[in-house]
């Protein structure tokens, strides 16, 4: 394990100081410490807590050892906004990039095409209040995580505000790039995202690692599809071995407007997701999708909620593991349809794939119907990839790991078609065969006994490896 | 009388099958309330060894320590009142062997619930408990002879100790939940099967439970062993008069199969909805043994029961059939559980629940394979029928799955009944009420099939009866 720093956030020396910085309103600082009070008083989440069911609360400890994130050197910044600008899925993307909750890079504004509002939240603070306020968190996310959404509301300080003005179609997608730098930093962004009626847009969030000290992200989203608004969203987490990610998106879906999610999750020690998505109004539809590779003793651990408040709206969502060596996912999802939501299309489905003996796979789709007008079904199902599938390839004359990746990456394509944008699907196709590339091949044999597994001593199994 | 009018009346009568009691004089009553003082008083009338009155103390205990489980289960949990509930009523501490010798208004009960009847026509073996002890219990001579032990769990406990002492409260600690603790503390009837080994009972044994009294718990503890090679089915019924006030009852019911051997354990729960039935079953399958809960609630007012099989054994196999029926102001919250615990075990879960009115149906699943397994399969399905726009359904499972080669696949689906289905029937002349429960009888009937003849026909009549009036 690494050694815990003694300094904690915030910085007990200047408790108060923190909570009055001058840059931000006094409102919202106000705010910020009556958060930080709600986190103090939360008691830390436990396997015993219905929510945190199966999942390892142990990681958690990181962020009782965070300090306040440093600025990066200007050096720094340069390289990072190169990095992003090379990592963004297409070269004429509005790259917004962020280092330690600092914003250093945004496209000027005569750059932005007509319609779109780009703010950081720091200006924002100032100038919206009246949006912040309404949309900040609002309703709360209540998945589990209360304590570390008050520790977000606490510490959160930068960010972005995002308006996709009515009937604006953007066709550059919004890329979001976050860096975190240095031992024990602890970033805390917020995205407020309102697509107004019949908007469409694509948004990317890039988290990323500048180095391979033990951090924390907790990224928040709060997003509005207003009525006949057409929205993607995607988040691509590749943070470094040793780092813990929280993300959080609550999205509210109104009328005849749809939102596509997708999640890829590449990187991390722990890594949790929650995700809820709100149907308000009738035709509303939600696709959520989700994609993970893991390796070394990685844990992924994801909470969703479809909500179905009014009648005849969809929501469809696919979460696909495809698990290596020691690692561990938690997928857990709730269709609720409220007793008026009459015609309601539901679907909840998870996929796992073991493709390692000692890999776990936990599974608790759930269902609660009030409604008798629907349509409704989960399915889950865990396996290891079938030999008959890889006999086939070998009598083709495809060598094993040619065939066990082709079978992994034809487990996780449909995923990807789901994503109608044949750029952003290449893009992602990609990423996952870059990772799937670098995961190494450990036979059963060398991988660490268990008491080894889930204590973060084996971050990156390529140590094993001598690579 | 025209058919229709016939059909009615027995309809009638049907409906309030379980709903009468006769006033009862007990000779035994530990009073209300439960305490050490109640443990005492149980144990000094049923003559308890010394380990057993330990055994109870320590469940009172865990009882009265843990919390009720609402942080995940129905909050109304809490309004049952332990303070008012009787925990030991019983007129006479030893069952009858033969129907003359049963008190003439136990046995007049039995005989509305057509008790004898039934053995006589197919039954193996009988017991039928009264309140807290088996008024009850007859066994074919032929299977005496072939070494069949089919007693009450007191009878068990003095007169085959060491077979019974092996196995009791092995597959289900008195800590293992609440209710359990609460069974182990005052338990009190049930049954005891022992089959040795190879031998086949071809007919099946049956125990009926029936509730009498009022604020009354009921807690019987079954304990069946069969042997290797065994072959045994197993069959239960209960009832109880709706009273006004709420009654509890909590079993505890362990099954253990030895290699190779075969239960099957048949439910037909139909509580009166004043009944508050928290009951834990498992069972525990050997080497190529083989366990099936067959499992159909459609009465009681808080059902939680979640039949579970441990697959301890290589190639053993658990099964769970499972069909709830939860009308207006019920909450049939089942499911199954399957901890497979050694290589190649497969198991497989059936649940099909409807819910009309109000009715809310749960299913709460548990799917666990370790990770040094290897060939491990389940298949879990949950299908769930809508009655009506207030109806409630929900599915919560929980699957875990590690090691080599292991399968596992879960289905869910909720549906409401076709409206064209409906439609087609009444063209053809059905009523919309006949439609409604052919369809509905359609739906389970699968799962029916899977049940001893005399009982699907009983149950395809219970759900014709609980849909009626539903519709319209």
């Amino acid at each position: 394990m690494f050694n815990a720093p003694d300094t904690v956030l915030p910085p007990n020396n200047n408790k108060t100081t923190f909570f009055e910085a001058p840059h931000l309103p006094d409102w919202w600082n106000q705010r910020r410490h009556a958060a930080w009070l709600q986190y103090l008083h939360t008691p830390a989440p436990g396997r015993r807590h219905e929510s945190w069911r199966f999942a390892e609360t142990h990681h958690l400890h990181l962020i009782d050892h965070l300090r306040c994130p440093c600025p990066p050197t200007p050096a720094t910044c340069q390289t990072l906004i190169d990095s992003s600008l090379q990592n963004s899925s297409t070269p004429d993307a509005l790259c917004i990039v962020f280092a330690n909750d600092t914003l250093l890079h945004l496209p000027p504004e005569h750059q932005l095409p007509p319609g779109l509002t780009l703010l950081p939240f720091e200006k924002a603070l100032h100038t919206h209040r009246h949006t912040i306020e309404h949309h900040f968190h609002n309703p709360p996310l209540s998945l589990g995580s209360e304590r570390y959404t008050y520790l977000h509301a606490a510490m959160c300080t930068n960010g972005l505000l995002i308006t996709i003005g009515k009937n604006t179609q953007l066709d550059r997608p919004i890329e979001i790039h976050h860096w975190l730098i240095g031992p024990y930093t602890g970033n805390f962004p917020q995205l407020l995202l309102i697509a107004e009626t019949n908007s469409r847009a694509t948004v990317l969030l890039h988290f990323h690692s500048a180095d391979s000290h033990p951090a924390y992200l907790s990224h928040y989203t709060d997003t509005t599809i207003q009525p006949g608004a057409n929205l993607k969203l995607l988040r691509i987490q590749n943070l470094n071995r040793h780092s813990l990610c929280m993300t959080f998106l609550s999205s509210l879906i109104e009328r005849d407007a749809s939102l596509l999610t997708c999640d890829l999750h590449l990187g991390c020690q722990l890594a949790r997701a929650e995700n809820r998505t709100r149907l308000t109004a009738p035709g509303g539809s939600s696709d959520m999708l989700s994609i993970a590779l893991t390796d070394g003793d990685q844990i992924l651990d994801q909470r969703t909620l479809q909500e179905h408040n009014a009648p005849h709206c969809r929501s469809d969502l696919l979460y696909k593991n495809a698990l290596h060596h020691l690692s561990k996912t938690i997928f857990s999802g709730l269709i609720r349809v409220a007793p008026g939501a009459c015609g309601t299309d539901a679907y909840q489905t998870n996929r796992n794939l073991l493709l390692s003996p000692r890999a776990e796979a936990y599974s608790l789709p759930g269902l609660e119907i009030c409604n008798d007008d629907v349509k409704c079904s989960h399915g889950a199902t865990t396996s290891p990839l079938d030999p008959e599938h890889l006999f086939y390839l070998h009598t083709r004359g495809i060598p094993s790991q040619h065939a066990h990746r082709l079978l992994v990456l034809g487990f996780l394509e449909d995923v990807l078609s789901r994503i109608a944008d044949a750029s952003l699907k290449e893009y992602l196709a990609e990423l996952i065969q870059k990772k799937f590339s670098q995961t190494p091949h450990i036979p059963t044999t060398a991988l660490p006994s268990d008491e080894w597994a889930g204590t973060g001593a084996v971050g990156d199994l390529r140590v094993l490896q001598g690579t | 009388m025209n058919p229709t009018t016939q059909q009615k009346h027995e309809l009638n009568f049907d409906l309030e099958f379980g709903n009468f009691y006769y006033t009862e004089h007990y000779t035994y009553d530990a009073g209300y309330g439960l305490s050490e003082r109640t443990i005492d008083y149980i144990c000094d009338v049923k003559n308890d060894a010394p380990w057993i009155r330990e055994f109870r103390k320590k469940a009172l205990h865990i009882f009265l320590n843990k919390p009720n489980p609402t942080h995940w289960a129905s909050a109304d949990l809490n309004n049952i009142d332990y303070n008012h509930i009787r925990y030991y009523l019983a007129k006479d501490k030893h069952p009858r062997r033969s129907w003359e010798e049963v008190p003439e208004n136990v046995k007049k009960t039995f005989e509305r619930l057509g008790i004898p009847e039934k053995e006589r026509k197919f039954l193996a073996g009988v017991e039928a408990q009264f309140d807290s002890e088996a008024a009850y219990s007859n066994m074919k001579e032929e299977l005496a002879k072939q070494g069949v032990i089919f007693v009450g769990s007191t009878e068990g406990l003095n007169n085959y100790p060491d077979i019974f002492k092996k196995w009791f409260s092995k597959v289900i600690p008195p800590g293992d939940n609440k209710f359990a603790a609460l069974n182990s503390a005052v338990f009190s009837g049930g049954s005891f099967i022992y089959v040795p080994p190879g031998v086949k009972v071809r007919q099946p044994l049956q125990a009926y439970f029936r509730i009498n009294a009022e604020n009354f718990g009921q807690f019987e503890r079954t304990l069946i062993i069969a042997d290797e090679g065994a072959e045994v089915t197993y069959m239960e019924g209960c009832t109880a008069p709706r009273f006004e006030t709420s009654t509890l009852h909590s079993a505890v019911v362990e099954l253990v199969a030895l290699p190779g051997a075969k239960i099957q354990y048949i439910t037909v729960q139909n509580w009166s909805p004043n009944v508050y039935n928290l009951v834990t079953k498992r069972g525990l399958a050997f080497a190529e043994a083989q366990i099936k809960w067959i499992d159909c609630n459609i009465g009681s007012r808080l059902t939680m029961k979640y039949p579970g099989v441990i697959l301890k054994g290589p190639k053993a196999r658990g099964e769970v059939i499972s069909i709830a029926l939860a009308n207006n102001g019920q909450h049939q919250d089942t499911g199954a559980k399957m901890i497979h615990a050694a290589d190649e075990t497969t198991s497989n879960i059936v649940s099909k629940s409807i819910s009309i009115g109000n009715g809310r149906a749960t299913y709460r699943g548990l799917v666990h394979i370790p990770s040094h397994l290897r060939g491990c399969k389940n298949n879990t399905e949950c299908d769930a029928l809508l009655i009506h726009t207030d109806s409630r359904t929900d599915t919560y499972p929980a699957i875990v799955v590690k090691g080599q080669g292991n399968c596992v696949q879960h289905e869910a689906s909720v549906s409401k009944v076709s409206a064209e289905q409906i439609f087609y029937m009444q063209q053809r002349g059905l009523s919309e009420a006949q439609a409604m429960s052919l369809s509905v009888n359609g739906f389970v009937n699968d799962l029916v099939r899977q049940f001893p003849i005399e009982y699907s026909v009983e149950l395809k009549r219970l759900i014709d009866l609980e849909m009626e009036g539903s519709v319209g």
